[in-house]
């Protein structure tokens, strides 16, 4: 596995690098004024305190939850409804892989890029999130995979690599997302990298199982597995039926070191792409790149990046493996910390995700509106089959003062949903009441210091792109 | 109900300390009333100047506020094309001529202007909320 890790991070210099990159996925948002970020970090550590005093002084939890049937939505669950959606997307994707070959090479105007990057990435994330787990409905791997027979003889996996073949290929999704100065946005390279992603799914199939590709290395699936545990709808027995939010988060069962690792790179990821356009990076970059210049070259610039962006998930995990660390103390817990830190790290993905919305929202909403004309024009012939081919729109610009406030609330919330997770499992794992409750102390402040991370980046001054 | 009660004085908690922090906020520049015919929007003007496809002289963020109106001279040592994102407005270049990009900046965020052939980034307009 890792000996194809190589030529695939070198198969994006084949393709080549589309000048216009750096206008797609360009986000026009201002950094957030001081007073803002510094009350939003007021505002997380007194909730926090806030909620361990309402933990202290409340008895056991019930971790059971209430659900509310919801009778019209019923029709989403019909076999003739799902039928119609995964039609839908399979033509969808067959479209944006023709488009990808075949039409504009912009970035900015073809149907691939957008679909990936805006609709998929964000969207369907935001989308995740609220509703559940759709991905598994619209996923045109399982669609696809589906018509494929199976193997009558699958090779047993090795329980040992868990998730890592997810977590590879998140990091060269990420690289090309970030690092490939506009690879990752070619429509040529996304259409020939999604071909090739379909065979390494029917080999991994054939060889393996189809369940063993969705839950180990289809890493779509466990991004937005991951996102849909907080979601306030389930579906049980073809019914949907409302939960409140977050609550699914303690069902959630993190088994193997590397999903900790991928829900850390969740995390990770988002801060590193806000951080690395900022002039406090700039000037970090700069002493080191004086020395790795004379070795490197031209190609320092990827080096660095790459060497950094690849060690920030390690930082956001030493900063929680610590919180895990002082928790075990406290409490005196003879479990391991490892254990531990697989127990707690569910409640980490609501900053993912108040880390991710923070900082791309707008971007789905600028960039986004280019999917209205490709409505009607996916392939770039020439079409206006719903009449938006050539629709401008300015919808996508929001003022930046509502910006900025949405952007600490939402940081805030994601903030005030993980400590309040932590709690719950805290008194769920923990024998002593008291000590549970003091045992949040140390993970109230790494989830602050998560928080103030997120909310520092995007307050920074911004640098210009090349 | 007991639930409710830590919601309440969590909303108040936010609230009241939201007021502290705005509070010493910088207070906003208002626009002096000089004339009878008092303008409410600011008129700012910069100047740019471009020479081998890079920023020679001139800021490389200009800052101004949401509704004032904008006029950026440009002197380019070539032809070539400079384009405002955002407001996506354009402007045809000529060597050796001053020439003026104007606007009203309704639009509040941070906009890079660039070459637009080059693909090279000169600066951004950063508009800040009123």
């Amino acid at each position: 596995m890792r000996k194809l890790l190589i030529p695939l991070l070198l198969l994006p210099l084949l393709f080549p690098k589309v000048a216009w990159a750096h206008a797609f996925g360009q986000i026009y948002t201002l950094p957030l004024p001081v007073w803002l970020y510094l009350y939003g970090g007021a505002a997380a550590v007194a909730v926090s305190f806030l909620l361990v005093a309402y933990f202290a002084r409340e008895g056991k939890q019930s971790y059971s939850y209430p659900t509310l049937e919801i009778p019209f939505l019923n029709t989403l669950t019909q076999d003739w409804f799902i039928f119609l959606v995964k039609l839908f997307s399979l033509v969808v994707f067959a479209a944006a892989v023709i488009s990808g070959f075949l039409g504009t090479g912009v970035p900015t105007l073809n149907l691939i890029p957008n679909l990936f990057w805006i609709l998929i990435m964000l969207g369907i994330t935001y989308l995740s999130a609220l509703i559940g787990n759709v991905w598994s409905v619209l996923n045109p791997l399982r669609i696809i995979l589906s018509i494929v027979p199976g193997n009558k003889q699958p090779l047993t996996y090795p329980a040992k690599l868990g998730y890592l073949p997810a977590v590879i290929i998140y990091f060269f999704i990420i690289w090309l997302e970030l690092l490939s100065n506009g690879i990752g946005v070619n429509p040529r390279f996304l259409s020939f990298f999604f071909l090739i992603y379909l065979s390494l799914s029917i080999m991994i199939s054939y060889l393996f199982s189809k369940e063993i590709w969705f839950k180990y290395w289809d890493f779509l699936e466990v991004f937005f597995g991951l996102f849909s545990k907080i979601a306030p709808l389930e579906k049980k027995n073809n019914k949907i039926y409302l939960r409140p939010p977050f609550v699914a988060l303690l069902k959630e069962k993190v088994t193997h070191p590397t999903l900790l690792i991928f829900i850390l790179f969740m995390l990770s990821s988002t801060a590193f792409d806000g951080f690395k356009s900022t002039s406090t990076w700039l000037s970090f970059y700069y002493s080191f790149s004086y020395v790795l210049e004379r070795l490197f070259h031209n190609n320092t610039y990827l080096l660095l990046h790459t060497i950094f962006w690849s060690l920030s998930p390690f930082i956001f995990l030493v900063v929680f493996l610590i919180g895990v660390g002082l928790m075990k103390l406290i409490v005196k817990s003879k479990e391991s910390l490892l254990s531990l830190a697989l127990k707690f790290a569910p409640s980490l993905i609501p900053i993912a995700l108040a880390y991710n919305i923070a900082h791309y929202y707008t971007l789905l909403l600028t960039q986004g509106t280019t999917l209205i004309n490709l409505i009607s024009d996916p392939l770039n012939l020439g079409w206006n089959l719903f009449g938006t081919a050539n629709l401008t729109t300015s919808i996508g610009f929001m003022n930046a003062s509502f910006v900025w406030h949405s952007q600490v609330a939402v940081i805030i919330i994601g903030h005030i949903a993980a400590v309040y997770q932590s709690h719950r499992e805290a008194l769920r794992t923990f024998p002593s009441h008291r000590q549970a409750v003091v045992s949040q102390l140390p993970m109230l402040l790494i989830m602050v210091i998560y928080t103030m991370t997120g909310l520092w980046i995007l307050s920074q001054p911004l640098t210009l792109r090349g | 109900m007991k639930s409710l009660v830590y919601i309440v004085i969590g909303i108040i908690l936010l609230l009241g300390i939201a007021q502290i922090f705005q509070a010493t906020q910088k207070p906003k520049t208002s626009t002096p009333v000089a004339t009878a015919s008092a303008v409410q929007t600011n008129i700012k003007t910069f100047d740019l100047s471009v020479k081998d496809g890079k920023l020679a002289s001139g800021p490389e963020v200009i800052q101004v506020h949401e509704g004032d109106n904008v006029t950026i001279n440009v002197t380019s040592d070539a032809d070539q094309e400079l384009h405002l994102h955002g407001y996506d407005k354009r402007l045809n270049l000529k060597k050796g001529v001053s020439l003026p990009l104007m606007f009203q900046a309704n639009l509040t965020g941070r906009f890079i202007y660039e070459l637009e052939d080059k693909k090279i980034d000169l600066g951004a307009l950063e508009v800040l909320p009123k």
